[in-house]
């Protein structure tokens, strides 16, 4: 999937708890070309403003359903369609100043296009997967997009 | 040649990455795991226009080959509903690209469980635009969470879902990806025959038709006639891609100069080492590293090497990053792999497969239909259906 997509500025605004600012959330779309399984997601990082989200402070929903970075992790019967908007929470009394923020993502979904084990030997020829006698498969580096969106409220 | 982890990794994240990383109720259409004459048989009998093509390129006695699109290439166009998954079938219908290859993951509702309804569309569709189901992309996702790798039965479970949708659409093959676990495919092949479902592993770069890998997958296949290989055209690459080079030069992050050095030099058959060396010399920077080992890991398999397999191969990954106005491919030389393949006696499709997209999208977005279009037009050429 295209990256200058991933971040969508529809849905980006302040949530609120019984009433009051309680956060904010931003939509953002799977950087790749399938939908996966939600526990592909190896990693999923939010800056907002220059600012680091704290992994306790975000929540992913995804299919009606909300998890934490951990359950995320593990939600391995959950499905992020192809194109389909997940939603991060953020938690912040008081929500985002209306106007211009800059959102970076950075998310490393794992492929699996290779096995994880290799007892017979059968992927020495492929270049860098065997080292000094062991085997890994690598994790691709993050999708790391950046885009600067307006909130309104 | 000896690469560190993280050459590897910037230099074959592209392709590898990409495609690798980059297809029955059965009773509806001609679905049969070997039933490629069926096939064309099929078409015939309904009478319609294409069958004049006979499904795909001309019924010569000279070759059984037939052209198709692998679904994966109109990734973009389909994301922004610039096209519609009818309109890429219309597509291929309208260039002769008959035998589809389905994402079934990227254009299936609800997958892998969609609307009967939607089922019913599609059957619609493939009957309307006189098209042929050739083939599943089927992705194992092994390694499910951070700490779960798939047991066998679980990544037979896996291999289920997508035979029973397959079935569902009429689709008679299966493409896995290179690094479907062994052990998964050999308890999958119980279920390949029971459901008449062929399913080939896709031998994509960097695998070398010689090696263990292929050696070993050939053992399944002696043993069943419903496994086998979708050879990826990406082996036969014999040039720098310059779609990529071209992207890295407008990125900042290549020179033309590092760059042109780099493909002389490869050309030249200088030792890898020394170029790199050379290039750190002239500050090129870790993407120009990267471009040296991406360069300097071109090395066609030969065409020919093929022939002896060619039996077990069924489906064919037609991979492109993107052709010119004269429908040349600069990077992926198919002259002398059709003959092979003819020669061979392949009987399947050839599915382009465009991967060019993430090379272009900032000079020239939603490029594929034009790609495809100009990847077609080769392979008639070269099929011997035009000139």
């Amino acid at each position: 999937m295209q990256d200058p997509y991933v971040i969508m500025n529809t849905g980006f605004k302040n949530s609120r708890d019984s009433g009051a600012l309680s956060g904010y959330q931003i939509d953002i779309r799977v950087p790749y070309y399938r939908g996966i399984f939600l526990s592909s997601v190896h990693s999923l990082e939010l800056a907002v403003d220059g600012q680091a989200i704290a992994p306790e402070s975000l929540r992913i929903r995804v299919s009606g359903r909300t998890f934490t970075m951990a359950q995320m992790l593990e939600a391995d019967s959950v499905r992020w369609g192809f194109g389909d908007p997940a939603t991060l929470f953020v938690a912040r009394p008081g929500g985002l100043k209306p106007g211009i923020h800059e959102v970076r993502v950075a998310i490393v979904i794992r492929k699996s296009y290779l096995p994880a084990q290799d007892p017979e030997h059968l992927y020495e020829e492929f270049p860098g997967l065997w080292q000094n006698g062991k085997y890994s498969t690598f994790i691709e580096g993050p999708t790391v997009v950046t885009r600067r969106m307006t909130l309104v409220q | 040649m000896t690469l560190s982890r993280r050459s590897f990794l910037s230099a074959a994240g592209v392709a590898l990455g990409s495609a690798l990383g980059s297809t029955v109720s059965a009773g509806r259409g001609n679905a049969t795991p070997d039933g490629t004459a069926r096939d064309a048989r099929g078409a015939e009998a309904r009478g319609t226009a294409p069958a004049a093509a006979g499904v795909g390129a001309t019924p010569t006695s000279k070759h059984r080959i037939r052209r198709g699109v692998a679904m994966y290439s109109y990734q973009e166009d389909f994301f922004v509903r610039q096209m519609s998954v009818e309109d890429c079938l219309r597509e291929m219908s309208d260039i002769g690209a008959y035998g589809v290859e389905l994402l079934a993951e990227m254009m299936v509702p609800n997958f892998p469980n969609p609307p009967a309804a939607w089922v019913d569309q599609w059957h619609g569709w493939i009957e309307k635009y006189h098209l042929q189901p050739a083939c599943y992309t089927q992705f194992i996702d092994s390694l499910r969470t951070r700490t779960h790798t798939l047991n066998v039965q679980e990544g037979v479970d896996t291999m289920l879902r997508d035979i029973h949708l397959a079935k569902r659409l009429g689709i008679p093959r299966i493409r896995a990806l290179i690094g479907t676990p062994v052990d998964i495919l050999e308890a999958t092949v119980p279920h390949l025959e029971k459901e008449d479902i062929w399913l080939g592993v896709e031998l994509h770069f960097p695998v070398h038709i010689h090696g263990r890998l292929v050696e070993r997958l050939l053992k399944i296949a002696e043993k069943t006639r419903h496994f086998g290989f979708v050879p990826d055209m990406g082996i036969f690459q014999n040039k720098p891609n310059p779609y990529l080079r071209d992207h890295m030069i407008r990125q900042g992050v290549l020179s033309p100069d590092a760059a042109a050095f780099i493909e002389n030099a490869w050309a030249n058959h200088k030792p890898q080492a020394a170029v790199a060396a050379e290039v750190a010399r002239m500050n090129g920077g870790p993407a120009a590293a990267g471009y040296v080992a991406n360069v300097f890991m071109i090395r066609p398999e030969n065409p020919r090497d093929l022939i002896p397999i060619m039996s077990r191969c069924r489906h064919i990954h037609g991979k492109t990053w993107g052709l010119g106005e004269d429908d040349v491919d600069p990077a992926i030389d198919l002259t002398q792999v059709i003959p092979a393949l003819i020669e061979g006696g392949f009987d399947g499709v050839i599915a382009t497969e465009y991967e060019g997209q993430r090379h272009v999208q900032d000079v020239a977005p939603f490029s594929a239909v034009e790609m495809i279009r100009r990847h077609q037009v080769m392979l008639r050429r070269l099929l011997g259906e035009i000139a």
